[in-house]
């Protein structure tokens, strides 16, 4: 079934206040960020280098991984390749097996969730506990994560009050957000205590010395896999740099791009395992190395995962990030989807105004705007725009075609505008009009100012 | 062909034609073009009294808090006034007569729960960040400075660099297992955008500076 992103967002969209809302939480960040960003004298100068060190290690990458993987082995870790999710939940589960593991503790990975490791390993008798404060309060909703960086930004803390009291019996209607994230910390501490594995996501991985970088604030990820003897990290393949010396480029962006934050409050550094404890690297290509074949897309795979495009879209921040139907939302989920299912995701490259905010803020300067644009194009060559969306575009295209026709449909546009009742544009037949406003008639018309 | 050459062999069809050289990209970094000017710029008193400055004000910006000590009785003092009545703690810093957990005794990490205080030992601070350098896999557990309520780190205040560039420059020769950057308590914002210090790791975090300059606070 292909997302139809005006309905999937409709709910969130009606609820002005909550629309609002959110609008504004997420305006509120990336305002930090700018902020954030100004305190660092070159930054243009930073994003550029990031964007070539990211250019030239996905340019080498066959080479920038098998260094990796040597060094990685060298430090004492075991590392495994994944062409799918499939593969990857399988060699998790293994692991877990091999040690008997009946619970593990998780921190925040969006690659776990682009494969469904959770019901996965839950479905073979394995408990799963997602150690992040925001994606612990979406896993006891059973919801996916509506931002990144920001999982449960779409809920409100009487929702969580809701929740937590229902799930562990807090007290009624404390919405306090010390409180609730008190009452967290409590709950997770005894999952700490009680498991035998954890696993990660992976920000950066080190060609030079094969070690992995964890970004975090909750101290989740360094409490769980120091606590336990077997640690896992799931990396995408794209999260390769060639030299630690390029850490200090992505450190001094990621947080600033994401929360407005210096750095995050853990910056860890896994290298060798602990004594007598195994740790564990994925590598995982689940459809990146396609994506590193299309010349006009394969730049998306710089992305660090910082969430700054969709805390500035217009269009995410008023519809929320379940209207997009994945994992990944937002302008970088919008040209990440298309990769993974043209048909099922056609919807996506639309929802945006092509504003190119999202371009301006990017860190690793991906041209987000132009491969929304691009994404049309492909989409619209293989017939899978909606029917809606090619009658009306196939009409257009014609008018715009001849400029005397055009000339005839705008006057006979004018006059219809002043003397037509407004249902002819919203009415249920009408997509377009769900969502827009037809504009004033002027008197004067700029043609004729010419 | 198993998963690793299938992959290789994949990405291998896109990147024989866009090589952009590494070392165009290192020779145009700015951090080095802008490492050479700053240090070129600043004499030995100003550098450290500015990273001081700049370090001490990151500090405050992420919610740690900080004291300058002159020697070890005096630095003692300063954590029993941070947290008093803590009954568990871990002390890896000899010089400052703390009792702490015998750590020998313990037959798991997990068995250091729960634990009120940890003193460690920070190597350096990034002045721009607020950020230490903690090399915790060299402490005789790993899970002490983010298990515990309460977290002590002791730096040396001649011990700063200005920022991450060139904090990886400094620890580019360290061999270590596991290494991480601490900057504050632990905190989150998950819930509406607010911030809540202390989320699953330490609640407080104290910086304890030992330098030749003395600040008070």
């Amino acid at each position: 079934m292909a997302i139809d992103f005006k309905q999937k967002s409709a709910s969130f969209v009606e609820n002005k206040t909550r629309s609002a809302w959110h609008d504004t939480a997420l305006w509120f960040v990336r305002n930090k960020r700018d902020i954030a960003v100004m305190g660092v004298e070159n930054w243009e100068q930073l994003r550029l280098q990031a964007s070539n060190i990211k250019t030239h290690c996905l340019s080498n990458l066959d080479k920038y991984l098998l260094e990796f993987e040597e060094n990685a082995l060298k430090n004492g870790a075991i590392v495994h390749w994944a062409k799918d999710a499939d593969e990857h939940n399988k060699i998790v589960g293994e692991i877990l097996n091999k040690h008997k593991v009946k619970k593990i503790v998780k921190s925040k990975s969006m690659l776990t969730e682009e494969c469904e490791l959770n019901p996965y390993l839950e479905k073979n008798g394995i408990e799963v506990i997602d150690t992040d404060l925001g994606e612990r309060i979406i896993q006891l909703r059973n919801e996916p994560p509506s931002h990144i960086v920001l999982p449960a930004i779409h809920i409100k803390k009487e929702e969580v009050s809701e929740l937590f009291h229902e799930k562990w019996n807090t007290e009624r209607g404390n919405n306090d957000p010390q409180y609730l994230t008190y009452q967290a910390r409590l709950s997770l501490r005894k999952d700490f205590l009680t498991s035998d594995a954890a696993l990660t996501g992976v920000n950066f991985a080190v060609a030079e010395t094969g070690e992995i970088v964890v970004c975090t604030n909750e101290g989740n990820a360094d409490l769980g896999v120091s606590i336990t003897p077997v640690q896992i990290h799931s990396m995408g393949l794209e999260k390769l740099i060639p030299k630690r010396s390029h850490l200090g480029v992505f450190t001094r962006m990621l947080a600033r791009s994401a929360t407005g934050q210096a750095i995050t409050v853990y910056t860890s550094h896994f290298k060798k395992p602990k004594p007598e404890g195994e740790m564990h690297i994925i590598i995982v290509d689940n459809g990146r190395s396609e994506r590193l074949k299309k010349e006009d897309f394969w730049t998306s795979l710089k992305c660090i995962r910082c969430g700054a495009c969709m805390n500035t879209c217009p269009i995410y921040r008023r519809s929320g990030g379940h209207s997009y139907g994945y994992t990944i939302p937002g302008p970088i989920g919008a040209i990440l989807t298309p990769n993974i299912n043209l048909e099922k995701y056609s919807d996506l490259p639309f929802a945006s105004t092509l504003c190119g905010s999202c371009s301006d803020v990017c860190p690793v300067k991906i041209d987000i705007h132009n491969q929304l644009y691009k994404w049309r194009q492909v989409i619209g060559k293989n017939n899978v725009l909606p029917k809606t969306k090619t009658i009306a575009m196939g009409l257009a295209g014609k008018i715009l075609e001849k400029p005397g026709l055009f000339k005839f449909v705008f006057k006979m546009g004018r006059i219809a505008l002043r003397i037509l009742p407004d249902f002819i544009v919203y009415n249920r037949w009408n997509n377009w009009g769900k969502g827009r406003k037809m504009p004033e008639i002027k008197k004067k018309k700029l043609r004729n100012e010419f | 062909m198993n998963s690793k050459d299938k992959i290789l062999e994949n990405i291998r069809m896109s990147t024989s034609n866009r090589q952009v050289e590494l070392e165009e990209i290192l020779s145009s970094q700015s951090n080095e073009m802008h490492l050479k000017k700053s240090t070129k710029n600043m004499t030995e008193g100003e550098n450290s009294l500015n990273l001081l400055d700049k370090f001490k004000t990151s500090l405050e910006g992420v919610s740690a808090e900080y004291r300058f000590f002159s020697d070890f009785a005096e630095a003692k003092d300063i954590i029993n006034d941070f947290l008093s009545g803590y009954k568990r703690c871990v002390n890896m810093i000899k010089d400052i007569a703390i009792s702490g957990i015998k750590l020998d005794d313990l037959s798991s990490p997990k068995s250091l729960h729960p634990l009120d205080l940890a003193i460690i030992k920070g190597e350096f601070g990034v002045a721009e960040n607020g950020a230490i350098w903690v090399d915790a896999g060299k402490l005789p557990d790993r899970t002490i400075p983010f298990l515990c309520e309460n977290l002590v780190v002791m730096i040396d205040s001649n011990e700063l660099v200005l920022d991450m560039h060139r904090a990886y420059l400094r620890t580019d020769t360290q061999e270590y297992s596991y290494g991480v950057f601490i900057t504050g308590p632990s905190k989150t914002a998950d819930i509406e955008q607010t911030l809540v210090v202390g989320a699953q790791g330490p609640k407080r975090m104290l910086v304890l500076c030992k330098g030749s300059i003395h600040y008070g606070q």
